[in-house]
């Protein structure tokens, strides 16, 4: 299995495109969620943390910036890929630190080799620690 | 003083105008009591004369600070012009205004009051939030059909990919042709979707008078990925590359360079019919705004520019305007617009317009400092 992968993206059809791309590439989905602040909710509850986390910017309860920050504070080695459809929101996660950062629409090659790079160095640093 | 005319005809004929002026007039005292208000200011403020004669200026004023910075400005400089404020008016409105104010002093330079010119500006004011609410809705359309368009061409895009790689089954020949102009088709889109973005932020860029960050572009890297992002796009067909491209060029322009160069090149495939279009990319040093620079050719054997249609292309002073296609040379033009450059168009052979078209950006060279923090050649927006 290449990684767990926790989706957290409000528009039903791009989850559903998530699921199947990462899951015909050999991922496992750690969970999905379609709002801000219960992605947070769920992500902090969790005994064990995905690999990484695809994460839309434009969320219900709160934006993807505050969730990457809440994150990042509970893990700071989590893997976040940061795909949207908006610019400001791109360049508020930039400014956030984000380095994964990808803007709709990209092509499944470049996410997928943007996930598999991210869990790589995620993986290597939890060794080093 | 006019001549055949008294000193009693003068203040009459001075009086009859202060009088019947549209424009709003106020004089006051050195006591700062109202002792001239027209038939304007009347109008504009809903007192009558006979109730503000005598009174302070400070009744129609909203602060007696404004109202003293007034005063203390006009004694020491003698008048105050296109002072901005707002003034009460007997029914409590807030009005916005223009003021105009002097001192009047008389033969022997004593002051002895002070002379209000008002220009009400609630049209200008009303009309400046028309606008203001008419961008917002303007940028809010834009904005939201942004953001959608790209989550479904992400959704769509990716179930082709996800086709065309075959990761739902093998496909034959015939839905692979079909799949793949629905892949480019859904490409176009996006394409579309961020030259209007582009278009938008350059002329908003250019209305709000910023200056554009400049940064250097060696060419070589730069024009060979855009290359390879137009041979990519344009996959089904056999797109032939020549260049001349000194090593040592490099322009400087803004971080949108490269979709300057990939709408350049998509015009120059896009429009030619061949399954085997050439292109032809140069580098000539040039002089631009006075200065070095260089004239990066982009030259395409497609079926050419009528020098009709040539002239309309080019012309710069000409808004963009409904019925207009090619929204990539817009966007070529605004963007080389905002880094000081210039986009020029010729036959690609001398007199045969037939055998297609070079279009010449021409940007400033970037210095040699400035080239030491150049980007690195992956730049892909």
């Amino acid at each position: 299995m290449k990684g767990e992968v926790f989706l957290v993206e409000d528009d039903l059809d791009v989850l559903d495109y998530y699921r199947f791309l990462l899951t015909v590439e050999g991922y496992s989905i750690w969970g999905a969620d379609t709002n801000g602040e219960s992605a947070i909710a769920r992500f902090q509850a969790a005994e064990t943390r995905p690999d990484a986390v695809i994460l839309d910017h434009r969320l219900p309860g709160c934006n993807g910036n505050t969730v990457a920050q809440k994150m990042l504070e509970l893990d700071p080695d989590v893997c976040i890929l940061y795909v949207t459809a908006d610019d400001l929101g791109m360049q508020q996660a930039r400014e956030l630190g984000i380095q994964r950062l990808k803007r709709k629409p990209c092509e499944n090659e470049r996410l997928i080799r943007n996930l598999r790079d991210g869990i790589e160095h995620r993986r290597k640093r939890l060794v080093e620690e | 003083m006019s001549a055949g005319v008294n000193e009693a005809q003068t203040i009459a004929v001075l009086y009859r105008l202060l009088e019947q002026s549209t424009l709003p007039i106020a004089i006051a005292d050195m006591k700062g009591r109202v002792t001239v208000f027209n038939a304007a200011a009347e109008r504009l403020t809903g007192y009558a004369a006979e109730e503000v004669l005598g009174e302070p200026v400070a009744l129609f004023s909203d602060s007696p600070a404004v109202t003293a910075e007034i005063a203390d400005r006009v004694l020491e400089d003698g008048k105050i012009e296109d002072f901005e404020t707002t003034l009460r008016s007997k029914d409590g409105r807030r009005i916005p205004i223009s003021l105009m104010a002097t001192m009047l002093a008389d033969e022997s330079s004593e002051p002895f009051g002070m002379m209000a010119l008002i220009k009400d500006l609630s049209e200008r004011h009303g009309l400046e939030e028309s606008l203001r609410l008419a961008k917002q809705r303007a940028d809010f359309s834009n904005d939201l059909m942004t953001h959608d368009i790209r989550n479904y061409a992400q959704t769509i895009g990716g179930y082709l990919d996800a086709l065309l790689a075959g990761q739902v089954g093998g496909i034959q020949a015939p839905q692979a042709r079909i799949l793949k102009v629905c892949r480019r088709q859904a490409q176009r889109i996006e394409g579309l979707i961020d030259n209007l973005q582009l278009l938008l932020h350059a002329h908003d860029g250019c209305q709000a008078g910023e200056q554009t960050a400049l940064q250097a572009w060696p060419l070589a890297p730069a024009l060979e990925n855009a290359f390879k992002r137009t041979r990519d796009r344009f996959a089904e067909r056999h797109v032939v590359l020549h260049r001349s491209i000194p090593a040592d060029s490099a322009v400087l322009a803004c971080v949108h360079f490269p979709r300057v160069l990939d709408n350049l090149f998509a015009n120059a495939v896009g429009h030619n019919p061949s399954h085997e279009p050439h292109i032809w990319i140069t580098a000539e040093s040039a002089t631009v705004n006075g200065a070095p620079g260089w004239a990066i050719g982009v030259a395409d054997d497609g079926p050419g520019i009528g020098p009709e249609s040539r002239t309309r292309l080019l012309n710069t002073s000409r808004p963009f305007e409904p019925g207009d296609s090619g929204v990539g040379l817009w966007v070529i033009k605004a963007l080389l617009h905002n880094c000081g450059g210039t986009l020029q168009c010729e036959d690609r052979v001398d007199g045969e317009p037939e055998k297609g078209t070079r279009f010449i950006a021409l940007l400033s060279a970037a210095p040699e400092p400035a080239l030491a923090q150049a980007p690195p050649p992956e730049d892909t927006p």
